[in-house]
């Protein structure tokens, strides 16, 4: 970045003297803060507590097997994709960072582009390749004359999905560790007569460790959070997770909002544990980002066999995630019905051009629009206090800010839902409680973009425009702005994909008129058209992959500039 | 006029930084704020820019009171009418140089075309006339300097503040940019504050020296005086080289070394004697004898360790004559030439 060259200023902590202006900003921020995140959280554990009975409500549902159902599959399911993410984006990590597989450096950037691929829709695109009777692999079995059977609707299918779309999460923690770890670390530990298999075991896995465990711990929180994946997969077989009953809660009349408070509780206590955990495991371990170097160690040379093995490897995991699943959802989506053969794009378009769809692209439009703005805007301010300010309680304040991250989406929804319940205002059951809700959950990653972006920017940059005569707004406008525009056009970019594709939270505060294109495709499965939602799935895929380009695109742009 | 502070304290949390300070920075001249690390020096500077809000006394630039505790008086940074060249040098790294020295200009709502010619007087003045359309971030250090000292040059605020600023130089340039900006206040006869830790910057900067110690000034004054006439050991050893000889010290050692005229030493008080004051002459009647060390040769000049009776002293001598470890030799220092300090403060 530009700022940081010239002024590469370590930690950064003079501060302007405290005008009086900032008080009142601060409390204003203390008061959005609250009403966006804080009070949410509070209503949900109110519910959950002052509903009947007190702290002994918070175990009621443990006295019905079916919860303790859901809870166990919760972990086991999360806890196996968790595991398999971890397997396989540790290894596609090391084979894109560390040997020399045929094309590396493209596979790598192209291995991420799952993630811009909504976790619902991959399931709906597993349904329609690997499901008892529908999916084309069986169908291909069965061609073939063999005897195999695929079956996505089960425990195993479930984590499978999950662990595969998680994968490169893990991928791009350890990759970016295996890129900042000095190779002389290794190169010493032969030098002191290790061979190459001891040096891996006793000098590379030890200090990858914090960032696979960190990979593990994030994909495990990411997992429980899932609400699309698990409701595709696991509801013809009943198969049920914690987030598939908060939803079954809300679908009853009247609500259980009790119910669903308790086990958004439960959930939320499984993640903060994953967060903890992952925590404690990190702490005083992070070896990496102490020079913040970035080494090009030498590549294991691999054999011939390697390498095509290597690349196989990675083309699979393409296949799987991101070849296959487009392929069928292309296919399903511009059949006549499904697998009928007759294809035509007229029947893709008559799919999309419904006033349902437009309305719904339209919808999603605006909320995303307006909460990534009010999210970033908001962000910029906090960033301010937090970095620049004197403000007391700001410890606290980040705190909080940052705390949405490691709550699940439905839980966060819930509390969402429950707060602007109980407060007399017009906003529940209009698309601002969702914009609230986008905006109290997402904008902890434009605040963390943010901070550390102004955290770069050497505060005697603001104080000599304060100098030489420009007021602090001003100053702000034509200093500050400018050197932070880059996180802030990330963080937009950023919080604007996650809104597109939002359904964990939208699916308890949409009404009619405020459908997104995620409660399309929700809704369409629920009728079991698959053509139909193909079509929207594949909507879906293409918005998100152009905004993967763009995102890339404009951050390769802004690192290579200046 | 020039710069005013009066009971001037700031304290963060329980740290007093600055313990009431009462000191007239003369308009016109060069003072050099000096002082190690932690001194007050930055923060005096800082609060007289309003970037610290005082936490006592009262600040006055130019006759008008811009900073005081009681009565509540305080002028915005940017109505201060100063100007500041930052440690970090603090250019704007997303303007030009034409652009980063135009912007006090702007700040002062001066029109467009006047804002255009000086930027390029000021650019000549300070040799970066043909830079002006560069990008802030392709300068050298020096350059980046000289973008920071056009800014000063180019807005006429009557004060120039000056923090560290060629601590990130290298020494060449350091030493080239101290005359610089030496014949730049005489040109354009501004008041300039400059904080350094550095005493041979000092030295040749300033008009007049404040040397800082424990959020106090211990001693001004003009920077030979300061230097001929240390008022305490402090002082004297942070200000330049100095051999200490202690109240106890053997009278006649010191008797040697200085004859009868050695002035009295009291308890709590020691000897302060310079280097480049102590002769060496050949061993023999009304000498110290000593054996050389070790010898630095430094190109002009030579520093020599010298063990003797009184510990070891270290002279500094011109290269007349060539001297090596091992030499026996005699020492000799001039009465006027050992000062008496207090061993405190």
């Amino acid at each position: 970045m530009m700022a940081t060259e010239i002024h590469a200023a370590g930690s950064v902590t003079r501060r302007l003297p405290r005008p009086s202006g900032t008080v009142l900003l601060g409390t204003l921020g203390v008061i959005i803060v609250c009403g966006l995140i804080g009070l949410p959280l509070v209503a949900m554990l109110g519910k959950a507590v002052a509903g009947n009975g007190g702290w002994s409500a918070l175990v009621r549902p443990m006295g019905d097997f079916i919860y303790w159902q859901a809870l166990g599959n919760t972990i086991v399911i999360s806890g196996g994709a968790a595991a398999l993410a971890t397997l396989l984006g540790t290894v596609l990590a090391w084979l894109f960072v560390r040997t020399d597989i045929f094309g590396g450096r493209v596979m790598e950037q192209i291995c991420q582009v799952p993630i811009f691929i909504p976790a619902f829709v991959g399931a709906v695109a597993w349904v329609l390749l690997a499901a008892p009777r529908i999916g084309i692999l069986n169908r291909i079995m069965v061609w073939l004359g063999l005897d195999i059977r695929f079956d996505i609707y089960t425990p195993t299918g479930m984590l499978w999905v999950m662990g595969i779309y998680l994968a490169p999460y893990v991928m791009m923690i350890v990759a970016a560790a295996l890129r900042s770890m000095d190779p002389s670390l290794e190169e010493a530990a032969q030098i002191s007569g290790l061979n190459k298999s001891q040096t891996a075991l006793k000098v590379t896995a030890p200090l990858l460790a914090p960032a696979i465990a960190s990979g593990a711990g994030i994909s495990f929180a990411i997992a429980l959070g899932l609400f699309g994946t698990p409701m595709v997969l696991g509801w013809s077989r009943q198969v049920y997770v914690l987030t598939s009953r908060i939803w079954m809660a809300s679908q009853t009349v009247p609500q259980s909002y009790d119910l669903m408070a308790t086990l958004s509780i439960y959930l939320l206590v499984l993640s903060s544990l994953a967060v903890f955990v992952q925590n404690r495991l990190l702490k005083g371990r992070q070896y990496f980002t102490v020079t913040g170097k970035g080494f090009r160690p030498r590549p294991l040379e691999l054999t011939r066999w390697g390498r095509w093995l290597g690349g196989g490897f990675a083309q699979l995991y393409l296949l799987l995630t991101v070849v296959g699943p487009i392929a069928v959802l292309t296919v399903a989506a511009i059949s006549s019905y499904t697998w009928s053969g007759q294809m035509s794009a007229q029947n893709l378009w008559a799919r999309l051009a419904t006033g349902d769809v437009v309305q719904a692209i339209r919808n999603s439009l605006v909320l995303s629009v307006s909460a990534s703005t009010l999210g970033v805007g908001l962000a910029i301010l906090f960033s301010w206090i937090l970095v620049r300010s004197r403000v007391p309680g700001r410890g606290a304040l980040e705190y909080l800010l940052l705390l949405p991250i490691s709550v699940p989406g439905i839980t966060f929804g819930v509390g969402v839902l429950l707060f602007w319940i109980a407060v007399p205002l017009p906003v529940y059951g209009t698309s601002l409680i969702i914009v609230f809700a986008f905006v109290g959950r997402f904008m902890a990653y434009a605040v963390r973009s943010i901070t550390a972006s102004l955290g770069q920017i050497h505060p005697e940059l603001e104080e000599s425009a304060r100098i030489f005569g420009y007021r602090p707004l001003r100053t702000f406008l034509a200093i500050t702005a400018p050197l932070i525009l880059p996180s802030i056009i990330t963080s937009w970019l950023l919080m604007f994909s996650f809104c597109m594709t939002e359904l964990s939270m939208v699916i308890l505060l949409y009404t009619s008129n405020t459908r997104t294109i995620s409660i399309l495709v929700f809704e369409l499965w629920g009728t079991g058209d698959f053509s139909h939602l193909a079509a929207i799935s594949l909507l879906q895929v293409v918005i998100g992959l152009v905004f993967m380009a763009i995102f890339k695109l404009y951050s390769s742009r802004t690192s290579l500039g200046h | 006029m020039g710069v005013q502070i009066e009971s001037l304290a700031k304290s963060f949390g329980a740290v007093d930084v600055l313990k009431s300070i009462t000191q007239t920075f003369a308009e016109s001249e060069i003072s050099v704020l000096l002082g190690s690390s932690g001194c007050g020096k930055t923060t005096t500077l800082r609060c007289i820019a309003g970037l610290e809000r005082p936490t006592g006394g009262s600040v006055t630039i130019s006759g008008r009171r811009v900073s005081s505790v009681t009565p509540n008086v305080w002028v915005p940074i940017e109505q201060r009418r100063i100007s500041m060249v930052f440690q970090s040098y603090a250019i704007w790294p997303h303007m030009t140089v034409a652009e980063n020295v135009s912007l006090p200009l702007k700040a002062a709502g001066v029109p467009r075309p006047d804002i255009a010619r000086r930027v390029k007087q000021t650019l000549d003045i300070v040799g970066l006339g043909a830079m002006a359309d560069r990008s802030a971030t392709q300068l050298s250090g020096g350059q980046q300097q000289r973008v920071a000292l056009a800014r000063c040059v180019v807005s006429d605020s009557p004060v120039i503040l000056m923090d560290e600023p060629f601590s990130n130089l290298d020494a060449s340039l350091r030493v080239a940019m101290r005359a610089e900006v030496k014949e730049l206040q005489q040109k354009l006869n501004r008041t300039v504050l400059f904080v350094t830790h550095d005493q041979e910057e000092a030295l040749s900067l300033a008009d007049t020296v404040f040397l800082f110690r424990n959020g106090d000034v211990v001693q001004k004054g003009a920077p030979r005086d300061i230097y001929d006439h240390p008022a305490s050991r402090y002082v004297a050893e942070f200000l330049g080289k100095a051999n200490i000889l202690a109240s106890d010290a053997p009278a006649e050692r010191i008797a040697a070394l200085i004859g009868d005229g050695a002035p009295y030493v009291a308890a709590g008080q020691s000897l302060c004697i310079r280097p480049e004051k102590v002769a060496i002459v050949g061993p023999g009647k009304d000498t110290l004898p000593g054996r050389i060390e070790f010898a630095m040769f430094m190109g002009d000049r030579s520093e020599y360790r010298v063990v003797t009776a009184l510990g070891p002293m270290t002279v500094i001598e011109t290269n007349l004559v060539s001297r090596k470890a091992g030499d026996e030799v005699g020492l000799r220092v001039r009465a006027s030439d050992a000062r008496v300090v207090d061993d405190g403060n």
